[in-house]
Order: structure tokens, then sequence, then C-alpha cells
């Protein structure tokens, strides 16, 4: 009786996996369909072009900022010093108990403003609004601590622009990022959010807040992240550009139309998946309204991120991303399946369902039991080799495509030794990493499931070292 | 049960295809690895010698014209953009001698669409003329946006009639890149927006071309402005009041302080904001009764456009703040600024 179990699982499990792999094939021609348009289509020719452009779109930058004091002053110069015609800089700090405020009072002379803001949003008691008497698109606010949803929230009352941007402090920008991002906004009518693809900054060479020479990190777990954030941006997100459109817009800088975002009620401050939470809402909304709803992701690397090089740190931060995920899941559950959504209710969601929220839980049964199975005699090894196959060498294949679509792509590493190192962390994380991320995973799922919310420290080393 | 033979071929077949990528991988990352430096060198060095050849007037330039034609377009497209006046003449001159304008002209005719849009790329950067009113009506918009580009560099007659009717085409990116090359040709396409409103194109243009008198603002297009103001469509009254703020005057004022009581909020918005760009601080009793208005963003114009009105404005703003109505109140207030800034009554 348990062999039947064991075995019947077994084959169940290698067919999720077939069909899985399948799927991510066909999200890796729907990305390079889209990389191979953007290529011929150019558009980065066009983009100075915009920054002369009297009818660019406002774009507000969100930049929440708590206890920032060491390095508040150099981000803020960094993000006035960004290309866009019409862009207004919003630095909202949250209650800070530091000297951030006093910091920036004094590096940018500000004063007491005027701003006419509404309140439609909820946020924690805004103290009050400065400008810059020396930068006049700055603009601080200073409320009471809340967290980087309820800034954000503030901010987004605050802000003027017809976009806004919503950014991590720790977050590198390219300089034209901005102009990158915005083009999907003018090419189509129906965008409402726009993501670009973030890379692993760690082992670069970084100079004054810009990555002056993309390098693969020499250690195993950065490079492996590095590996998995190229994954994860290229055919991840932009393979759904063309299957229905993005879930998940990165919190570390992501752009919205800003009376999309107001029209959805702003971040949610009980979730620990605030940014996805907030697209899937957005996207609902405008969906049962008959508004456009579509969420684009660019190839262009448009910022840069450090990842953490602990094993302690990348656990906490998975699992709290699972619990993100868990929870949008439950809180969207009635869009799965339901054809009125389009796309978005029969595939996407679904997929995300299914795919992300309990891979790691098949994943775990499919290795566990095929230990077992063996071991039992219920399948014999001939099975084991196939299961892996299916699982792990078609895995490794479509990130070796992967690789070969992010060559094509804009800023690539230049380096032959980074180059060959990427393609060594790409067997290691489909291998290796991989199948020890569901560990995290299935922890961020328990942890959901025993209602935990906080959301764990994140150690960082900083840009400077590289 | 599972044949050994089958499992064999499974994992050959995935075996070589990761062996393929593998190689192309690295032959690729080597190939770049050893050409890229040179290619490099090579470009900036048919750059450095073009410059110094148009500086000292020194007639060729030998490493430009051993480059290939991919990368002789990469040196045009690096230089070109940033020179003006006669090096931009004579570098143009040079490429068009090394057959490049031909190479681009041919591209404009393929099938292919991203090789006429390379043609056009190549022949705007070069400043030359040639079949952009074809591409104009090109199938793919890619290649539309790029003709309007280069047709607004040294626009003819006809190309200019063209530009003002694609201000209604189905596309968004074409049409925001026709509005913002109209708005950097400027005066030279009233007469153009004036036939192309008049010519009963559909209200997608006339709202358009209503949005391009507005960042004009020439004193031709205040009759039609005013004219429009009173369209049933509210797209193209809304667009009108914008462009009355640019050209001006009495009329013009009277007509957006009756847009003031308009059903539309957009319309209300824009009148308030057209007001206030003509500093026509006359009309601040209709400006400062939209302070109550329901909709958040009119109240917000009405509140930046007092304001800007000097004393008369804040005089409203300060009658206003002190009242009852929450929203106006409020508002006003914002407007007034924090406490210890305002001027006591």
């Amino acid at each position: 009786m348990i062999d039947t179990v064991l075995f019947v699982n077994q084959w169940a499990i290698l067919v999720y996996f077939l069909i899985l792999n399948t799927f991510y094939a066909a999200l890796l021609v729907a990305a390079s369909r889209y990389q191979r348009w953007k290529l011929r289509a150019g558009w980065h020719q066009d983009l100075q072009r915009l920054l002369g452009s009297r009818i660019a779109p406002t774009l507000s930058v969100l930049a929440p900022a708590y206890n920032e004091q060491a390095t508040v002053s150099q981000s803020v110069r960094a993000l006035l010093t960004l290309q866009y015609p019409n862009l207004e800089v919003v630095v909202i700090n949250d209650g800070s108990s530091d000297d951030t405020l006093d910091l920036l009072t004094k590096d940018f002379s500000l004063e007491p403003a005027n701003a006419i803001h509404t309140r439609r949003l909820e946020s924690a008691t805004v103290r009050s609004i400065y400008r810059s008497r020396t930068f006049p698109d700055l603009k601080v606010v200073d409320k009471e601590n809340g967290g980087k949803a309820d800034s954000l929230n503030a901010g987004l009352d605050i802000a003027a622009g017809d976009l806004v941007c919503a950014i991590d402090a720790d977050t590198l920008i390219e300089p034209d990022a901005l102009l990158k991002m915005v083009q999907p906004f003018l090419l189509r009518d129906d965008v409402i959010a726009t993501g670009g693809t973030l890379r692993v900054v760690n082992g670069s060479e970084v100079r004054d807040g810009r990555v002056v020479t993309p390098r693969v990190s020499g250690k195993p777990l950065a490079g492996c992240q590095t590996v998995e954030y190229l994954r994860a941006f290229l055919f991840g997100r932009m393979g759904w550009n063309l299957l229905g459109g993005n879930l998940i817009i990165s919190g570390a800088f992501g752009l919205f139309r800003r009376e999309a975002v107001l029209e959805a009620g702003g971040y949610m401050h009980d979730s620990v998946g605030e940014d996805m939470e907030l697209v899937v809402r957005m996207r609902r909304q405008a969906i049962d309204r008959d508004l456009p709803h579509q969420v684009i992701s660019i190839p262009d690397p448009v910022a840069w991120t450090e990842v953490p090089e602990s094993l302690r740190t990348l656990g906490r931060q998975r699992d709290r991303w699972h619990r993100g995920l868990s929870d949008v899941m439950w809180r969207f559950r009635g869009m799965a399946f339901r054809p009125r959504y389009g796309a978005v209710g029969t595939v996407v969601v679904p997929f995300f369902l299914l795919v992300e929220l309990l891979g790691p839980v098949v994943e775990a049964v499919g290795l566990l039991g095929l230990g077992f199975a063996l071991l039992l005699g219920a399948v014999n090894w001939q099975f084991a080799l196939l299961f892996f196959l299916v699982a792990y060498g078609y895995g490794l294949l479509l990130n070796m495509f992967t690789l070969l679509l992010a060559d094509l792509g804009e800023r690539r590493y230049p380096r032959l030794a980074d180059r060959l190192r990427l393609v060594m962390w790409m067997v290691v994380e489909s291998l290796i990493y991989r199948p020890v991320t569901v560990i995290w995973r299935l922890k961020g799922i328990w942890g959901y499931l025993r209602g935990k919310k906080e959301w764990g420290v994140m150690t960082r080393r900083g840009f400077d070292v590289s | 049960m599972i044949d050994t033979g089958f499992l064999l071929t499974v994992f050959a077949a995935e075996l070589a295809l990761l062996t393929l990528i593998l190689l192309l991988l690295v032959i690729r990352s080597i190939l770049l690895a050893l050409r890229g430096p040179g290619k490099r060198r090579r470009i900036r060095e048919a750059e450095i010698d073009l410059i110094t050849a148009i500086e000292s007037d020194r007639p060729t330039s030998y490493p430009f014209a051993k480059l290939r034609r991919s990368d002789q377009v990469e040196v045009i497209f690096d230089l070109l953009p940033n020179l003006s006046g006669e090096p931009k003449t004579r570098l143009a001159a040079v490429a068009t001698e090394s057959g490049i304008a031909d190479w681009a002209l041919r591209w404009c005719y393929s099938r292919r669409w991203y090789m006429r849009l390379r043609g056009a790329e190549v022949l705007s950067v070069l400043g030359q003329t040639g079949p952009a009113l074809i591409l104009l009506e090109d199938d793919r918009p890619e290649v539309r946006m790029r003709a309007v580009e280069w047709a607004s560099m040294l626009p003819d007659p006809a190309e200019l009639e063209m530009l003002c009717l694609m201000l209604g085409d189905p596309d968004p990116g074409v049409r925001f890149t026709v509005m913002d090359c109209l708005l950097r040709i400027g005066g030279e396409v009233v007469e153009p927006l004036i036939r192309a409103i008049e010519g009963g194109t559909g209200p997608e243009v006339t709202a358009a071309a209503m949005r391009v008198a507005s960042g004009i603002g020439d004193h031709r297009l205040a009759e039609l402005a005013i004219r429009h103001c009173r369209d049933p469509r509210t797209g193209v009254r809304a667009a009108a009041a914008a462009a009355c703020g640019s050209v001006g005057g009495q009329v013009a004022a009277e007509t957006l302080v009756s847009l003031l009581d308009d059903p539309d909020q957009e319309v209300r918005r824009e009148a308030v904001n057209s007001l206030g760009r003509m500093n026509s601080w006359a009309s601040s009793p209709g400006v400062a009764r939209l302070l109550g208005d329901p909709e958040w963003s009119v109240r917000r114009a009405a509140a930046v456009a007092l304001d800007g009105f000097g004393p008369l404005g804040s005089l409203y703003l300060r009658r206003v703040a002190r009242g009852d109505d929450g929203p106006a109140s409020r508002v006003a207030s914002q407007a007034l600024g924090p406490p210890e800034y305002r001027v006591p009554t």
C-alpha cells in the first residue's frame, strides 16, 4: 500500500516538475521575444531626447529614511542628480531618533513649506513639511514613526508628480534609470506600474554611489543570488509582460501612476509583502472597474541592490519574502481561476499560487518521498535519475539559456573571469542553492500559518566595500 | 519500468544541450574579451581622427574608412549629436561620402521594420532629407515615431501638415512624439495646426492640437481656443481652457471665468490653472469659490492660483482659511503656509 502511494506520489511530482519547467520555458521564450523587440527598437537612443521634453510626465521619487544619518545626505544628492526633466524628490523622515532631519536641514537649507496636500491615505501624524532653499525640487516630510509602508503613504499624499517612484534607502540607481522606466508609460495607455531589472551589487566596483564596473562576487551565496536575480528578473518578470503582466514590482525600485496608487488606497500597513500586495490590489481593483491595469517589467538593469552574504540573514530574508507571498495569495485567493480577471486570474495568480507559493512544499515532498521510495523499493534508480533530469537538469538548461539572454542585454559583465564565474554559479545555483532555499521558504509558510509578522533584522556590509 | 535506453537518450540530450550552451557562452565570452577592447580602441581612434581632421581641415580620415559599416554608424551616433554648426556639417559630409547615407536610404525601403527604423535613425542623425513622409505612414509605430523625429528636424509644409494630423495617431507613443516634436518646432506649426483643428479631424486631434497650442502660446490661436471652450466634448474644452491660458487676453480671461462653473472637474481645473498662469487677479472671487470644490485637484489649483495673485489672492485665502468649510479652509491654510509665515490680518 505504502509502495503504491509513494509510487503514485513520485510520478505526480515528476509530472508537476515537467509541466513547471515547460511553463518556465514558455516564459523564457516570451522574455526572449520581448528582449529581441527591445534590442531592435533601440529605445535607449531616445532617452536624451526625453530629457529635453516639455511634456514628459512629472515624477516624484519617494525615499523613506529611518535613522539614516550616516548616508542620508549622500543618498539625497544622488537622487537629485538622476536624469529626468520634471523631477521632484520627497524624503520622508520616519520619526528618526538620530540626526537625520538635522543633517538634511543643514545640508539642503530646509525651511517650512506651504505644500498643499491631501490626506487620502492612512499614515502616522505628519509633523511638518519642508522645502529646500537650494534645491527647489526637494521636499522633506517629517512624520512620526510608522514603518516603510506608512512613510510611502505619507509621501504619496504630498507628492505632486503624475508618476511616483518608490525606492529603498540602500538601492543604487543608475543615472538614466527613470528615463528608461518611464518609457512604457509613454508607449502604452494601459500601464499603471513599471519595474526595472535589479542586479546584485556585491563584488562590483562602486564609486560615489554609482556602479563603475559590474563584477560577479566570488562568494558562493552572493554569486548564487546574482544568478537568481538574473533569472527572476529576465525571464521571471519580463516573460510575464507577454503572458498577462506582472504581479510583483520590487519594493527597492518601482514606478507607479500616482492616481492609480491613491485610488487603490496606498500601501497596507499590516502586510510583510506590502509591495506585491499593492500591485495585486491595484490590478484587481482596476479590473473590477474596467480600468487599465498593465504592470510591465523592463529588461534594462536600472538599479543595484546588496544581497545577504550570510546564511542566517539570507534565511531571514527568504522567510519574510515567503510569508509576504503567502499573505498576498491568501488575501487575493478570490482572483485565482476566475476568467473574469482575464490572464491575471487564469494564468498569473494560479502560477504564483501553485508554483511560487506551494512549489517548496512539492519540492520537499518530492525529494523526501524519493528517498523513502528508493529505500522501500517503490521506485528504482532509473526513476530517480529521470526525476533529477526533469526537475534539475531541465531547470539548469533553462538557467543557461537565461544567461545567454542576459548576455545580449545591457551592462553585461565585461571581464572574461566574471562571465565564467557566472556560468559556474549558474550550475551551483541550480543544483545546490535552489534546493536549499526550499527550507527557508517552507519556514516562511509555517511562520505565516502561525501568524508571524515581524520583518527580521537585515545586516548589510555597505557599498563602499567592493 | 523505465526504459534505460530512453533514460540515456534524455540524459544525453540534456548533456549535449548543456555543453552546447556552455560552449556558446564560453566562446562568446572569449571572443568579446578578445575583440571587445580592440573594437572599442578602433572606434575611439576613428573618433579622435575624425575630430582632429575636421578641426585641422584635413581632408581624409583613414581609420574611419577602415571600420566596419556598423562601427562607422556607431561613431556617427557617438559624435554627431554632440556637435553643431560647421563641424557637424563636415562630419555629416564625411559620413555621407563613406556611403552610410546611401545604405541608410536603402534601409528605409527594407521589408524588415527594424531596418527601416535604423535607416530613419541614421538619416535623421546625418540631417539628410529622405522618404520621411512615406515612413510617417509606416505600419509599425516604432518606425513612425522615428520618422516623426526625423521629419520634425527640417520639416517641409507637407510634413508639417502630416505631423499635425498625426496628433490623432492610434499609438500613444507616436502621439507623444508628435506633440513633443511640434512643441520643439514652435511657431512654424501654428498655421498647419489651425488647419488641422478646423479640418474637422476628430476630437482626439482637436484636443491634442489644443494642448500643443497651450505650449506654443501664439496669439493666432487665441480665437480658436476661445471658440473651443464652448465645445460639447469635455476633453476638447479642457484642452482649449489650457490653451486660453497661454494665449492670454481679456476675452480669454472672461471665457475662462465662465468655465469655472463647468460640470466637468478637468475643465474647471484647467480653467483655474490658466487664470493663475495669466495672473488674472480680477477673477479672484470666482477662483476663491472653487476652494470649496468637491474635487481636491480643483481646490488645489484654486489655492495655487490665489497664492500667485499676490495680496488680493492672499486676502481671499485668509478669509476662507478662517471659515467653517473644512476642506476649503484646510487647502487655504496650506496655501498660506505654516502659521509663523502668515501675514496677520
